[in-house]
């Protein structure tokens, strides 16, 4: 037999305005299973919490239903003060009366009457509670980062720090991503590897940090606390163990003609490389497509020249398992492929600048190379056709940004800023030049921020046009610019020795795979979903998985940073202890009754829901069954539905409560 | 080979010369223009401008009479009609029109036949068959092929080519054994209707196009549309004489040079009724 | 209460937690006003809203019945809400065969942004409902019109030439021990025989109407050992089904197929496989049955020709008749769920009662149950000893499942089962 206590609240006068709570509380006291009906102006309060906990003791309830605002409010609250008086939370349920009935009904008979309604629907579901307890799952306290830009880096420091192992995962030869390519940033002119190449040593000699370079996730199963990753290291034909780094064999190598990924094609590196020179691990990498003894079995002279006997043409790629229970994906970015081939069907490029067809057009991250004082020109502005120094650059904003024609609607946020930098250290390294800025609005919201672009135009003599490049043509080995000065009202033609299209930001290649692995959320532009934006920013749908930095929205190393510290500690939230609890609010299977027909497993969004058999205690078989994975679970539901024979069902909202619900509204 | 013709209100008027060269030049490879019968204005500039649902009917009608006389590939010289009957044919694509344009111009639309450009009608046949009927290649044509506006935009109505970097005229004209240049207002917009009404418009856009050809080294202008000849061909002694420059340019229909390389002459192709005839 | 003598309907949503709860919340802090008849259920997606929830709104005397949930792609639960949309997809068409009156039926998707539109949801419900008046409808009696019956033809039963050589085969496997069990036709019924000198019970007539895949569920069956199976080519659709839910694997029965000429029945006259495809032995020639004289009435065409208030009654007329003998759920082959929901009884989903509203629970649940995966073999129709039209509402749901999703039960073992997956492309344009 029941013993119900409700708890009905005044909330001031915003329910007792509306509803007559004295009446209320007398109705509803003589419902089937209840033991005492109070109210109170502020339930929520400290003596009003104080009365559920005494009614609790004094009437030996074993359910509770708190009669006022909307449980997405207080539910929390009043769970934990039933807990306090020895009380399972979760017989706990809240009537929404407030946001549900006084704030939107102005009949006081008609509200009342709602009210009572509402709160025999929780009567009925409360009756129908189990004392569930939180399901405890044992947590590897690891952690994995994906990705080692200045997110991934920041994310792995902060949880070695905290005394916890981090396998950091990166694609590429090196650490460091897109900001150890960046000459300098902003709003501090702070030359960008300067202040990066620390962090990154300090990943490399961490002692609670393993670094997979050159590595990729292959494959992710498990779940929260219990990952278990897959890592494909890739072939580098060299063995890091022995390397000492010396240099010989880049420097012997007879193929020194290749594209620089690192400098985006603005300068060569030869087949066996290392990208930069302050890499970590510093350890050179052969590309298997352009060396002549892999392709063809000829050459070898690193092989012979290295005294460490560390290249080993016969490596091969590695598969490696690690087993985590939290993960930090910071897998950046890349920017708009601003020339013909597009990866998906709905973006063209921009034709009309001519990038990939005029040398002396090139794009931001690319400009960043050539004036880095580590870059393939040692810092000397020269273009990329024939070396001169260029005496008028042209910048262009928005390339591939807020465009929905052609491109991507978002704003790529950081373009104004590295535009303005861009002008300014154009300015400090050819004193003689011109810098010209076509904008369409300048975005520059940050700390120092505004000021910063401004010195760019008053110090600096940038000149910004606010107004757009239709179409860059050459003549005469001078690019032909001619854009727009709205607020002038005219036309602009410039002749230009150098363009820098500022191309929009979109997250790096391969998000959508690594994410369907991962089974988190990703939008319509790959960029990774976040559970809330305003108040979840680095947490995702996933239990255990976080993201932070670019690969999130666009965003500048100030923000990539803090988001990626607030994504270690959430790491170190779940990390803190040997156990996790999750809400207990799951599915369930009567392994009895289920006909195994396996709908519910398809039907899963979370695959949470495994095909398994039951057997005697001495292995005969009796059936198969479905079984729910508590460390999974979500607790939606759909299996429920989905189940012909109802053997599927879901705590906290069974069948059994939400028929009770609807039937009490006879 | 036949197919059906939209000649539009050019190609029998002031662009006859144009006709001449196609008729030539296109019946040397065996291919005859059925001219549909009956047809009307496509709507040109003015519909749209007053008008949606006019600039829809207009081609609508025409592309009726099209499917009526059994066309399935309709060849209209003139890029604005070509564009304008794609135009039509996205519209009831989907049935998104479909029902209604039936009804206005009275016929069931089916809108699944080809619409050509002048271009398309050369890729139709075939570069490397026309490369293999070439009787005298064009060794002293250098060429700047001039695409206007139309004929490769609005790029999701007309589909054809690259809209920012056009090459489809160059494979041609290379096919015949001509040099092309790369210059940089192939799609420029040369004044359009302004012809008449703001000439200085005309005349300024001209001379930059113009220039720019042979800037860049062209010695002949080559063009697929009746209008850009206009602009750039009886227009030229008019820019000279504002700019005080000797330009020269003999601007030839696509289909004159073709033909020239197919052995037929100059006359044939009517390319004697120029403005320009010799640089 | 408002002036007296004004109705006031009794609306019941059931919506998701996360998106409409959260809009209804939206509205009450913005203070945005609605009528006070709606009674909310709160879920924690609108995946976890079971069909039978919208009929036991209406059980209980709703007047309308809303659910609401997140919009597509914006699910808490990542892909709950595309599941529940294919089910109502479904669903909808079955109450429109039904007769139920749709008007009162309401799907939205409203988020937790959309305070304003719950308000202005369920204002229009609340006066919608209030226009049409109290739901007296539900299940209520009328002058219900019969469908057109085909008239049954003369029928003579006669041995069908391959009988000998199934009788040889039979003898051969149980003799060399291949199978256990073989499950044929008798004399009167199904006959299981498990010894090699009873393969002369078998026999091959133009009668053999039964659909003996449903034997290959029974736990006494697969206690033998491995079975063959005799499979017309309409039964052996539901094999391609009980091994896609997993019931069944292929190689562990053998397939005895035989082509079929027509066993008399009213599915016959639509039949056009006449061979079976997967079986590891057939027997006789494929032909037709015979071309009926005048091609047979559309019932369904019929039935939904009427009124969906004349509907409601033509099938009052007919659930009246049913006991709940549930021989038509024995006789399925995809009835195989050994606690069927009606023998749950915490809760009791579905009313046990041989009542109006009992029979209606019932039949609905079973044709639901039976959406996108009932093969049309007109057992049940058949088994159904008070003769009520079963096969017409599985019709109806197959004729849903291949319009909507393009799905053939038992056609295809490769294509995937409707229920249980999902597509972006769902149409949703009865949802608000």
């Amino acid at each position: 037999m029941s013993r119900i206590g409700i708890f009905t609240c005044w909330c001031g006068e915003n329910i007792a305005r509306t509803v007559d709570v004295d009446d209320v509380a007398k109705q509803v006291s003589s419902l089937p299973g209840v033991r005492c009906s109070v109210n109170y102006k502020y339930m929520c309060s400290d003596p009003g919490q104080a009365m559920v906990r005494e009614k609790i003791a004094s009437e030996k309830l074993d359910g509770v239903v708190v009669a006022s605002c909307s449980p997405h409010m207080h539910l929390k609250t009043f769970r934990r003060a039933a807990q306090a008086a020895g009380l399972n939370p979760y017989l706990v349920e809240m009537a929404n009366i407030r946001e549900q009935c006084s704030w939107v009904h102005h009949d006081r008979a008609q509200a009342t009457a709602k009210a009572v309604d509402i709160i025999r629907l929780s009567v009925e579901k409360v009756r129908n509670d189990a004392a569930l307890d939180p399901i405890r799952v044992p947590v590897t306290r690891r952690a994995l980062v994906i990705g080692g830009g200045v997110a991934g880096i920041q994310a792995a420091l902060d949880i070695a720090d905290a005394g916890y192992e981090v396998v950091m995962v990166e694609r590429e030869p090196s650490i460091g991503g897109k900001m150890a390519g960046l000459s300098e940033t902003f709003p501090t002119l702070d030359c960008s590897q300067c202040i990066l190449t620390p962090r990154m040593v300090e990943v490399g000699q961490h002692p609670r940090i393993k670094l997979y370079s050159y590595s990729e996730v292959e494959a992710v199963e498990g779940f929260v606390g219990n990952f278990k990753i897959t890592i494909r290291q890739k072939a580098r034909y060299v063995d890091t163990a022995k390397c000492t780094g010396c240099g010989e064999c880049w420097n012997v190598c007879p193929l020194k003609k290749n594209p620089s990924e690192f400098d985006f094609a603005m300068g060569m590196r030869p087949a066996i490389y290392i990208p930069f020179p302050q890499a970590v691990p510093a350890r050179p990498v052969i590309d298997k497509k352009q060396c002549a003894k892999l392709i063809r079995n000829g050459c070898g002279l690193c092989e012979k020249k290295c005294k460490a006997e560390a290249i080993n043409f016969k490596d091969e790629d590695k598969l490696v398992e690690e087993k985590v229970g939290t993960v930090v994906v910071a897998t950046g970015y890349k920017l708009y492929n601003i020339a013909k081939e597009q990866d998906k069907a709905w973006l063209s490029g921009y034709g009309e600048y001519g990038y990939g067809k005029y040398k002396n057009v090139i794009d931001s991250l690319q400009f960043e190379r050539l004036v880095s004082a580590s870059g393939p020109t040692n810092g000397v502005l020269k273009r990329p056709s024939d070396g001169a120094i260029p005496k008028n650059v042209v910048f262009i904003s928005c390339v591939g940004s807020r465009d929905n024609a052609k491109g991507l609607p978002y704003c790529s946020k950081i373009c104004c800023m590295y535009t303005a930098k861009h002008a300014m250290l154009y300015k400090h390294k050819v004193h003689d030049g011109q810098a010209h800025v076509f904008y369409m609005d300048i975005r520059a919201g940050g700390k120092g921020y505004d000021e910063f672009v401004r010195r760019a135009i008053e110090q600096d003599g940038a000149r910004y046009y606010r107004g757009r490049v239709s179409k860059i043509t050459e003549e005469n080995g001078k690019l032909i610019v001619r854009g727009a000065d709205t607020l002038a009202g005219v036309p602009v033609t410039i002749e230009a020795d150098l363009v820098v299209l500022a191309a929009a930001m979109r997250p790096a290649d391969g998000i959508e795979e690594l994410a369907q692995k991962l089974n988190i959320g990703y939008d319509e532009f790959g960029f990774l979903l976040e559970s809330h934006p305003k108040l979840r920013p680095v947490e995702t749908n996933t239990a255990g998985i976080f993201i932070a930095g670019a690969c999130h929205a666009p965003k500048d190393i100030p923000e990539s940073v803090a988001q990626a510290s607030a994504a270690a500690s959430k790491v170190q939230v779940m990390l803190a202890a040997d156990e996790l609890t999750r809400e207990p609010e799951i599915a369930a299977i009567n392994e009895q009754t289920c006909a195994a027909c396996f709908t519910c497993v398809s039907t899963c969004p979370y695959h949470a829901i495994e095909r398994t058999e039951l057997r005697t205690g001495r292995g005969a078989f009796i059936k198969r069954t479905a079984r729910v994975n508590p460390g999974l679970c979500m607790g939606c539901g759909t299996c429920v539905s989905v189940c012909p024979s109802k053997s599927a069902d879901l705590l906290g909202f069974t069948e059994q409560q939400v028929y009770a619900e609807v039937e009490a509204l006879a | 080979m036949n197919i059906g013709y939209y000649p539009g209100c050019a190609l029998h008027g002031s662009s006859n010369d144009y006709e001449q060269s196609l008729q030539a030049c296109l019946g040397a490879l065996d291919i005859q223009l059925q001219e549909i019968n009956d047809w009307i204005c496509c709507g040109a500039t003015a519909a749209h401008a007053l008008n949606h649902k006019l600039s829809l009917a207009l081609p609508a009608r025409n592309l009726a009479l099209a499917e009526r006389d059994g066309h399935k590939q309709v060849f209209a010289p003139c890029p604005l009609c070509s564009m304008q009957l794609l135009k039509v044919q996205k519209a009831i694509a989907g049935n998104g029109l479909r029902a209604e344009l039936s009804q206005i111009v009275e016929a069931d639309l089916r809108g699944d036949g080809q619409i050509l450009n002048l271009i398309q009608v050369f890729q139709t046949i075939g570069l490397d068959k026309l490369k293999a009927a070439v009787k005298e290649p064009l060794k002293s044509i250098t060429a700047a092929c001039y695409y206007g506006c139309l004929l490769t935009r609005p790029p999701e109505v007309v589909h054809f080519d690259d809209f920012e970097q056009p090459k489809s005229m160059e494979a041609v004209l290379a096919a015949m054994g001509a040099k092309t240049v790369e210059w940089s207002y192939k799609t420029e917009c040369c004044g359009a209707g302004m012809t008449m009404a703001s000439e200085d418009t005309v005349l300024e856009l001209a001379h930059k196009i113009l220039s720019n050809a042979a800037a860049h080294g062209a010695n002949c202008v080559a063009v697929a549309c009746p209008m850009c000849h206009v602009n750039l061909d009886m227009k030229q002694a008019a820019v000279e004489q504002r700019y005080n420059e000797k330009l020269g340019m003999v601007i030839y229909y696509l289909s004159d040079l073709v033909g020239l390389a197919l052995g037929l002459s100059a006359e044939q192709l009517g390319v004697n009724r120029h403005f320009v005839t010799k640089a | 209460m408002s002036e007296a003598n004004v109705f006031e309907p009794k609306i019941v949503a059931y919506v998701c937690n996360w998106c409409t709860y959260l809009g209804a919340d939206l509205a009450g802090t913005t203070r945005l006003e609605y009528p006070p008849n709606v009674r909310i259920i709160r879920l924690p997606c609108t995946g976890r809203i079971d069909f039978n929830l919208i009929i036991k709104g209406f059980e209980i005397g709703a007047d309308a019945v809303l659910v609401s949930g997140c919009h597509p792609g914006d699910c808490h639960y990542t892909a709950g809400n595309y599941h529940a949309r294919r089910r109502w997809i479904l669903f909808r068409e079955l109450l429109d065969v039904l007769g139920f009156d749709l008007r009162r039926i309401h799907f939205t998707w409203i988020s937790a942004a959309e305070g304003k539109k719950w308000q202005q949801v369920i204002t229009e419900i609340t006066e919608e409902t209030r226009k049409l008046g109290p739901y007296t409808d539900l299940y209520a009696n009328g002058s219900a019109k019969n469908l057109p019956a085909a008239a049954p033809a003369p029928f003579k039963t006669k041995t069908l030439a391959p009988e000998p050589e199934l009788r040889e085969h039979c003898h051969k496997l149980l003799a060399e021990g291949t199978v256990k069990v073989v499950i044929g036709y008798g004399e009167r019924g199904p006959a299981v025989v498990t010894r090699a000198e009873d393969t002369g019970r078998l026999v091959w007539t133009n009668r053999c109407c039964s659909n003996l895949t449903t034997y290959l569920k029974r736990k006494e069956i697969k206690a033998l050992g491995k079975p063959a199976v005799v499979v017309k080519p309409c039964d052996e659709k539901s094999l391609v089904v009980l091994e896609k839910e997993s019931q069944i694997e292929r190689k562990d029965i053998h397939v005895i197929g035989m082509a079929c000429e027509g066993v008399g029945e009213p599915k016959c006259t639509f039949c056009t496989a006449r061979t079976p495809r997967f079986a590891d032995k057939t027997f006789g020639e494929p032909t037709g049955p015979e071309t009926p004289a005048s091609p047979p009435p559309n019932r369904f065409a019929a039935l939904m020709a009427m009124t969906p208030r004349e509907r409601m009654a033509f099938w009052a007329t007919q659930f009246d008749r049913c006991v709940k003998c549930y021989a038509c759920r024995q006789v399925c082959p995809l009835c195989y769920c050994e606690r069927c929901i009606v023998d749950k009884n915490r809760p009791i989903a579905i009313d046990p009662a041989p009542s109006r509203k009992g029979n209606f629970a019932w039949q609905i649940a079973r044709a639901f149950h039976l959406a996108a995966r009932c093969v049309g073999c007109g057992e049940c129709s058949r088994a159904c000893p008070a003769g009520i039209d079963l096969a017409l509402l599985n019709i109806a749901l197959h004729k849903a499942a291949q319009d909507n999703f393009g799905y053939d039960a038992g056609v295809d073992p490769a294509a995937e089962a409707v229920l249980g997956a999902y597509s972006l492309q769902d149409k949703e344009d009865f949802i608000g």
